[in-house]
């Protein structure tokens, strides 16, 4: 928006800049659990064609979608959680997002500044910056809305930068709710490119809830032995579901599998319902010979609404692997 | 402190396959959960337990959780170990999260808890950073051996010695309607007859902050009890409570993890504007309270009695008597909206919720979020022991806590009231509930909301709700997937027929989902919301204007009073 089209109209909020600024530089996807300090925000991109909110059913596993997200997509998702719980929330994912090199961006409202230097008196004070010092990759701090763009432009660019990775921005919360007239806004410039992670074969991408769980005999039956396949950087189970939901998101052609297993996915539950309500088909095949296991899965599928790929004795692992690639759309849980 | 339930070791909780064969160590599924479980069993005893985890992905769940324990000050002592790469990542988030720091690297058992023992007397979580499971272990084991039971000694200069002291005594000793304020520590550890005495002798009411009103169930007991018929306890949220501290003229304020929540300490809404003597175990580095006085609460409290015995009282007349009425007023205003919705046989928040506090045994302990669910429960069960993380009001961890709790005080019953948004932060350990066949029942606020944003979008943002709906999800069945026992109440009978279960739940957790509408408001939380919004709450109400903020509270008459309260606040 240029300065001119400000002339006798009230200046839009921070929050709306904000998100404005994302959609510019084609970041599709926010992903939010809500707090009262990051409504403006869900407004904002109510408001604001070409970008869409998320709401997941924990900052966990919203961010470990993010993670996913932003190496399918070469684009980073822009996680925003409320500030103090809400980015207690976030260690595990931002960590991991370290590791795997994910490209992400982390907006959280913080407290403003006059409350800072007495932060554990704050209600729901945190200081965010020096909690996930070790995760994040860079932190940048905004309590100016002149200095919103800027801001965006920094974070976006560090998440995609060499080494890519997690970049935090905290926003003043005031900032956010502000109607502050700006001066000038730099222009866009280009962001760096980051190429999406690879699938193979038919563009599969086929992730593990974790190298460990995991062991080849599922990867054998399911035919996806010789697959590359990749897990969250933090590779501990519990965070896969969420992990392929966004690569999922972030790749909207190609097949996405996760092998995982029975705990796992009872552990995410919550990754499935939020599938389902962001319109992505969620399969299972269980491959586990253990036709009581078979059984119980069987049951969660049903108890959940997700589609049941049945597989037994008979089933060749080409058979699976063939049923995998016709679902291109769907997301595929792969249970050994 | 009364010893009627004596603990006889520090409970152990791991979500870390490697840690589990600590003996006595309760193996739960996440790490997060398990801080939350550490956090419960310090809330409902009043003194420290422990939680243990290897790796980098289980230590900064555990941070996570560190973060609501110390907003409220409970005594988790975390052990942890990370591979030395790791450690730069993990440090940070541990250090910040816990505010209290041992590396315990290269130390033996013994030294470590040496240092661990003296961090807890300043009633913070302790995070010690370990070399890996063996030491974790041996450290955890030593610990929970070592730390006797009984009450915790603090060992604090006493109390005619505290700087600042007699200023404090003589600026007290003016007031004309003092209030006393008690925070979660200071409840949870000090001898209530000496703050009721005083309380008594000073003509002054006393108000309970979020925390204290989840005061271990002994204290909160003894607490009550000392207070008798004579000095009225408020509970924290509620209009009485807040009409005091706005027209107190002198607040003590008896704790050492006060929030600017607690006593309205706000910049834009400031409830309360006369000055703050507070009574801290440490002095705060940037106390918005006028004075810190450090000492013990309990002894405070009975060298305030003595001045107040030598030098008189000033406190005007019915002063404190006016908040019993009040007090009873908000009650009776309170069960008459619940009575409403059981004459239209509506199945409401309200009703669901005075239905289940009356029907829990008085043993019961509660656990909630910090949503609307939490401010429903915190609306009808206050006279109970009911557990919310106060200070960071996180939502997520109740069915965690839960299991903290009964592991550390296997003979209470355990009831949650967890929101449906937040349901799944901790399902996952109902399985292991199931497994240990404990029957812990969790009672699901189905109202397809996120409801207490709701709220704020309704009152800040003209009513435009976006994003807040949830979809349809059938947590009964989802229960079952976990092994537990489920059903789901629609109507007044329908509830009836499930706290009967409830009260029966033997072998097995027990969710009812409870189906209600999203359009009902809790009567408490006016102060978290403003709070919450403090910064921005003055440039919001002028910009709906206050006819906008009245017209939105109009429908839900549970608001009314507490919208009342924010245009009042914002006023002054
Ligand atoms: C960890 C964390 N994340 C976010 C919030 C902000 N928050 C406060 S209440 C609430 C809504 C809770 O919704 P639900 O669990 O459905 O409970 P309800 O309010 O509907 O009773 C949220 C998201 C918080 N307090 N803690």
């Amino acid at each position: 928006m240029s300065r001119k089209t400000l002339i006798g109209r009230v200046a839009p909020s921070g929050a709306q800049r904000v998100i404005v600024r994302l959609r510019d530089h084609g970041v599709s996807l926010v992903i939010s659990i809500p707090g009262s300090q990051v409504l403006p925000l869900w407004e904002s991109i109510d408001r604001t064609d070409g970008i869409r909110l998320l709401v997941p059913r924990s900052e966990r596993s919203g961010a470990f979608i993010a993670e996913g997200y932003g190496l399918a997509k070469g684009v980073p998702a822009v996680v925003a959680n409320t500030l103090g719980p809400g980015v207690a929330n976030e260690a595990v994912a931002v960590a991991s997002a370290r590791l795997s090199e994910a490209p992400v961006l982390y907006i959280a409202p913080s407290q403003p500044p006059n409350k800072r230097p007495r932060i554990q008196e704050v209600f729901q004070g945190l200081d965010h910056a020096s909690f996930l010092q070790g995760a994040a990759l860079e932190q940048i701090a905004c309590d100016d809305s002149q200095g919103i763009e800027g801001a965006i432009d920094a974070g976006l660019t560090a998440a995609l930068g060499e080494p890519s990775g997690p970049v935090r921005l905290d926003i003043s919360f005031p900032v956010l709710f502000s109607h502050t007239p700006w001066r000038t806004t730099a222009p866009l410039r280009k962001l760096p490119a980051h190429p999406p992670i690879a699938g193979k074969g038919a563009d599969l991408l086929l992730a593990l809830e974790s190298s460990a769980v995991t062991g080849g005999g599922a990867l054998a039956a399911a035919g996806l032995a010789d697959d590359a396949a990749i897990h969250p950087g933090i590779d501990a189970p519990g965070f896969g579901l969420s992990f392929a939901l966004g690569l999922r998101l972030g790749r909207t052609r190609s097949p996405v599998v996760l092998v995982t297993d029975e705990e796992s996915v009872l552990a995410q539950l919550d990754v499935i319902v939020v599938a389902q309500q962001a319109g992505v088909k969620v399969s299972l095949a269980c491959v586990d010979p253990n036709p009581a296991a078979v059984e119980r899965m069987r049951n969660l599928a049903d108890q959940t609404g997700v589609a049941w790929l049945p597989v037994d004795s008979k089933t060749s692992p080409s058979q699976v692997r063939e049923s995998i690639l016709e679902r291109q759309k769907s997301l595929t849980l792969i249970v050994g | 402190m009364s010893e009627s339930q004596p603990i006889s070791l520090v409970p152990v909780f791991t979500a870390t396959g490697s840690l589990t064969g600590i003996p006595g160590a309760v193996g739960m599924r996440d790490a997060q959960a398990a801080t939350h479980a550490a956090d419960g069993a310090a809330r409902v005893t009043g003194r420290p337990a422990i939680v243990v985890a290897d790796g980098l992905a289980d230590t900064l769940k555990v941070a996570s959780g560190l973060v609501t324990a110390a907003g409220d000050r409970q005594l988790v002592v975390a052990l942890v170990s990370v591979d030395p790469l790791d450690r730069a990542i993990a440090e940070p988030a541990l250090v910040t999260a816990s505010r209290s720091w041992v590396d315990g690297t290269g130390m033996t058992a013994n030294e470590v808890v040496g240092r661990v023992a003296s961090h807890t007397p300043t009633r913070l979580p302790v995070a010690v950073l370990l070399d890996g499971p063996e030491q974790t272990a041996a450290v955890a084991v030593l610990l929970a051996e070592s730390i006797a039971p009984g009450p915790i000694a603090h060992a604090l200069a006493p109390v005619e010695q505290v700087e600042g002291l007699n200023e404090a005594l003589a600026d007290l000793r003016e007031a004309r309607r003092p209030l006393v304020l008690v925070g979660h520590g200071a409840a949870a550890t000090s001898d209530p007859e000496a703050i009721a005495a005083l309380a008594r002798a000073w003509e002054a009411p006393v108000c309970l902050t979020f925390a204290a009103t989840g005061m271990p169930p002994h204290a909160l007991e003894a607490f009550i009890a000392a207070c008798a018929d004579d000095v009225p306890v408020m509970a924290a949220g509620t209009v009485p409570w807040t009409e005091a501290l706005a027209r107190a003229d002198r607040i003590l304020a008896l704790g050492s993890g006060l929030s600017e929540a607690d006593w309205f300490g706000l910049t834009d809404a400031r409830v309360v504007r006369t000055p703050v003597v507070r009574v801290a175990l440490d002095p705060h580095p940037d106390g918005v309270a006028e004075m810190t006085v450090v000492a013990e609460a309990g002894a405070f409290a009975v060298a305030l009695r003595e001045e107040l015995e030598r030098g008189g009282v000033l406190t005007v007349s019915g002063w404190r008597e006016k908040f019993t009425e009040a007090r009873q007023r908000w009650t009776e205003a309170v069960d008459e909206e619940a009575e409403k919705d059981a004459q239209r046989d509506r199945l409401t928040a309200a009703l669901a919720m005075r239905e289940i506090v009356a029907a829990a045994s008085a043993q019961t302990v509660f656990v909630g979020e910090g949503g609307a669910s939490g401010m429903w429960l915190a609306s009808y069960g206050w006279r109970r022991p009911v557990m919310i993380p106060a200070q960071h009001a996180s939502i997520g961890a109740s069915i965690g806590m839960s299991v903290g709790i009964r592991e550390a005080a296997p003979d209470l019953p355990v009831w949650a009231v967890v929101g449906d948004g937040a349901f799944f932060y901790c399902s996952r350990e109902l399985a292991g509930l199931a497994d240990r066949k404990i029957p812990m029942v969790a009672f699901v606020f189905a109202d397809r909301s996120w409801n207490a944003i709701r709220l704020v979008q309704t009152l800040f943002f003209r009513r435009r709700t976006i994003g807040t709906d949830l979809p349809p999800v059938d947590y009964v069945g989802i229960a079952r997937l976990h092994g537990c026992d489920g059903i789901e109440v629609r109507t007044p009978g329908g509830l009836a027929h499930a706290l009967a279960m409830a009260q029966e739940a033997r072998e097995k957790p027990l969710v009812v989902q409870v189906t209600v509408d999203k359009g009902s408001i809790p009567f408490v939380g006016a102060n978290l919301i403003l709070a919450e919004l403090d910064g921005v709450l003055g440039k919001l109400v002028a910009a709906i204007g206050t006819s906008g903020l009245v017209a939105a509270a109009r429908d839900f008459p549970a608001l009314r009073s507490n919208v009342r309260v924010i245009l009042g606040a914002l006023k002054k």
